[in-house]
């Protein structure tokens, strides 16, 4: 929820700059345009209550006006720092009173009042008050501590600084810090900076006592998020019930402590509630890895390489067999017998040849024509073309498409007639022959020396063996799908390779062994090479026992399936340790579920991408109010994205305890004890940077080094 | 395309009838078929597969020749008929070939 708690809409002194003066309709659109939920008017030295009520009316819908003033102060020293003010918009009637009592009379292009003088008149109107911290002209840290003392109560003090901030977490206890757009010129205004609430308040009340702390006012934001009423089990036997939220939950604790176990049970209890969920876990990626390049999910399809899978090629082998020529002996014969019988000699029929299949090259498309022009009328008689065509040609498509239909059927029936009258004369003369010999101790003419059947037999076999062999050598097809980034090598893809058996094939792209295939490979080769050998049944009886063994009865056993990871040149690359982390994790977070559970998502990666891609994924996730459940050591992520529950596991003296709390309140909860509280800062700081001592000196030595 | 011609001689060697097809001009016996024995189906095999190979370059046709001194007139006849059924069954083969059809 994003506020804004130093706006300027008037200029009033001459260092303000037009640009601070804001009509109400580009306040209303700017206000709109930036998200802002909350805006305080903190104009300098002055309080316009007529404009305030205008600009407030003007974004009622959208947006929460809180009247401020933006004042000059002298500090110790004659140090100027400017000082905002903020009260309860419940009051601001009576704040302009105020601010105008303070300022009458006096020179607002100069002026600088005492902060004595400013607390007197204006804390009786119930409002915070934000010292430029670190940012011109700033407070000196006398004057802030005497802030915090005049006020007393300092969860309603607080520093603007000039980097961003997020109001929620203290950075420590001494001062809480925010920032506000301190705008210039309102046409730029949404590319200002604005601080963001972690939990949404309503009102100014609420929003004093999130910063108090209060505890029912935390847990009342808290719950106003979707929660999840889970069972955490750290060991058998061991479970607890537990509150996950619609946003970041952290698991934390020291080693050994079951984080990781609570968290698996946790996601079991989540699917076993029919939510969708996506795991990583950190010390699992080299496995999970190996399992996204598995080719397991992948389909042997030949369309992908645009290869045939020659199954009736496959089967023309299997099923071939050889024609013998006709016995010379056969023809001696007919020639000794023929003038046996006086009749049958005069029956020329019985010295006729075979007509042979009439090999009409158009009989097999016509077939194919008419299977194909049949399915598409049934394919057109699904569709109601009435919906899209005009009547007369919905009757002219009908009567086009049906004289189509005839047309192929009459070509197909005349090669059918041509085809089996050919077949039955031969049938016809074989038949008579046979009879007449039966009955004239007489033989008939062979009907054919066999060379026809002989020659044709060789030459589908040679047709089968080429198209097997051209479709062997279609080229590889690959299919890229984005895996993720990696800084300086920019997108990283998931490339499936199809690729028909070659040289660079490798075993585990195939189902059947590569040592088989290459074998039936050598053999097809050798059947090519001896097609019009007079051995060749003996080469193509081998070929089919083998293709019997090995169940190969197409080229699709022949498909080889791989993945590789790719860069977008589409060089291989062999990702490091951390890289396959960084990757997978990516691929975890881009999947669309309902909640997410990272285990040590931190493992094998730095820091800096730990925090400019880990952690903004998971807040981002969490606006999205998914469940995000994180057990982790590291304190960017921990800490950082501002969990909406923490769960701390602690083991000391042989027991183990979990603490349940969150970064609002500062409180770490016994589940089992409510009166055993510990600081979730402190707890935080410990476990995750080692203790208060090792994190201030690190900054130290960080500060000195840039000094 | 022109025609080779290819001679087919009916002879007799050591009392055997033999149908020599000259299909390799190196080596002229080497396609030569049994006409007494059962191997002579065998050997028409390879005769097929020889004439195959041909005819799938060029065009073919059989002459029947009859060596001097050979007089089995049964012999004669058959081979005639033979080599007619032979050749006609190369034209179809070469029809079929040219047809595109393999």
């Amino acid at each position: 929820m994003k506020i804004d708690l130093h706006c300027h809409t008037k200029q009033i002194k001459s260092g303000d700059g037009e640009g601070r003066n804001v009509s109400p309709e580009l306040f209303r659109e700017k206000i709109i345009n930036a998200n802002v939920k909350i805006v305080a008017i903190t104009n300098h030295n002055a309080f316009d209550y007529g404009q305030y009520t205008v600009l407030r009316d003007t974004v009622a819908d959208f947006c929460t006006v809180w009247p401020g003033v933006e004042i000059d102060i002298l500090g110790s020293n004659n140090k100027k720092y400017h000082l905002i003010v903020v009260a309860n918009p419940e009051n601001a009637e009576a704040f302009a009173h105020g601010v105008s009592a303070l300022f009458g009379g006096k020179n607002l292009e100069t002026c600088k009042l005492c902060l004595q003088e400013v607390y007197d008149n204006l804390h009786g109107y119930d409002v915070i008050y934000i010292s430029h911290l670190h940012k011109s002209p700033g407070i000196s840290e006398e004057d802030r501590l005497a802030l915090q003392q005049l006020v007393g109560d300092p969860s309603r003090v607080f520093g603007e600084t000039a980097d961003h901030r997020s109001l929620g977490v203290f950075a420590n206890h001494d001062f809480s810090v925010l920032i506000g757009s301190d705008v210039k010129d309102w046409n730029h205004y949404e590319e200002c900076s604005f601080a963001e609430l972690r939990l949404p308040v309503e009102s100014f009340s609420q929003f004093c006592l999130l910063a108090k702390r209060d505890n029912v006012v935390v847990d009342t934001l808290l719950n106003k998020k979707q929660a999840h009423e889970l069972t955490a089990s750290p060991y058998k036997n061991v479970m607890f019930p537990l509150k996950l939220y619609a946003d970041v939950n952290i698991i934390f604790g020291q080693k050994g402590t079951g984080k990781s176990e609570i968290l698996q049970s946790l996601y079991q209890d989540m699917l076993s509630h029919g939510v969708v969920c996506e795991k990583y876990t950190g010390s699992e990626r080299d496995e999970d890895f190996g399992d996204l390049l598995s080719n397991r999910d992948m389909d042997r399809d030949l369309t992908k390489t645009g290869a045939n899978s020659c199954e009736a090629e496959f089967a023309a082998i299997f099923e071939w067999c050889d024609h013998a020529p006709t016995l010379f002996t056969n023809y001696k014969n007919w020639y000794k017998t023929r003038e046996n019988n006086t009749n049958k000699s005069r029956m020329k029929i019985t010295e006729t040849v075979s007509l042979g299949d009439p090999n009409l090259p158009a009989f097999g498309i016509h077939a194919q024509d008419h299977k194909n022009v049949n399915a598409a009328i049934s394919a057109v008689e699904r569709i109601n073309v009435d919906a899209y065509l005009a009547h007369e040609n919905v009757a002219m498509l009908r009567e086009l498409l049906g004289r189509l239909q005839k047309s192929i059927l009459c070509n197909l029936q005349t090669d059918i007639i041509e085809k089996y009258a050919h077949q039955l004369a031969d049938y016809s003369i074989e038949q008579i022959k046979l009879h007449a010999d039966k009955n004239s101790d007489t033989l008939s003419k062979p009907s054919s020396c066999g060379f026809r059947d002989f020659a044709i037999g060789r030459l589908k076999l040679r047709n089968a063996v080429d198209c097997i062999l051209l479709n062997l050598v279609t080229p590889q097809q690959n299919e890229r799908v984005c895996l993720g980034e990696l800084e300086d090598k920019g997108k990283i893809y998931i490339n499936k390779r199809y690729r028909m058996l070659c040289a660079d094939s490798k075993t585990a792209e195939f189902d059947c062994g590569i040592m088989g295939l290459r074998y039936l490979v050598g053999m097809l080769t050798t059947i090519r090479k001896d097609i019009f050998s007079a051995n060749l049944a003996t080469t193509i009886a081998t070929f089919t026992e083998k293709c019997s063994e090995t169940n190969v009865a197409s080229l699709k056993s022949f498909l080889g399936l791989s993945k590789q990871i790719v860069l977008d040149t589409g060089d291989e690359y062999k990702p490091s340790n951390g890289e396959k982390g960084i990757l997978l994790l990516q691929q975890k977070l881009d999947k669309e579920a309902d909640a997410y559970f990272l285990d040590e998502p931190e493992l094998g990666m730095g820091n800096s991408y730990i925090d400019t891609n880990i952690r903004p994924r998971i807040t981002a996730l969490a606006k999205r109010h998914k469940v995000v459940v994180v057990a982790t050591h590291n304190a960017n992520i921990a800490v950082r994205t501002l969990p909406y529950t923490s769960i701390f596991r602690v083991h000391q003296n042989g027991v183990y305890t979990t603490y349940v709390g969150n970064p609002f309140n500062d409180q770490l909860v016994n589940i089992d004890d409510p009166q055993d509280v510990r600081s979730w800062a402190e707890e935080s700081m410990h476990t995750l940077e080692g203790g208060k001592e090792a994190f201030y000196e690190r900054k130290t030595i960080y500060e000195s080094t840039n000094n | 395309m022109n025609q080779r011609i290819i001679d087919v001689i009916l002879t007799a060697s050591a009392d055997v009838d033999v149908l020599v097809f000259v299909l390799d001009d190196e080596h002229p016996d080497a396609y030569t078929v049994n006409l007494n024995s059962a191997t002579s189906q065998n050997e028409l095999k390879n005769v097929f597969s020889k004439l195959l190979q041909i005819l799938l370059e060029e065009d073919v046709a059989l002459r029947l020749l009859i060596a001097d001194g050979y007089g089995k007139g049964l012999y004669k006849d058959v081979c005639r008929e033979y080599i007619d059924d032979l050749n006609r069954e190369l034209v179809q083969v070469k029809e079929i070939i040219q047809k595109e059809l393999f």
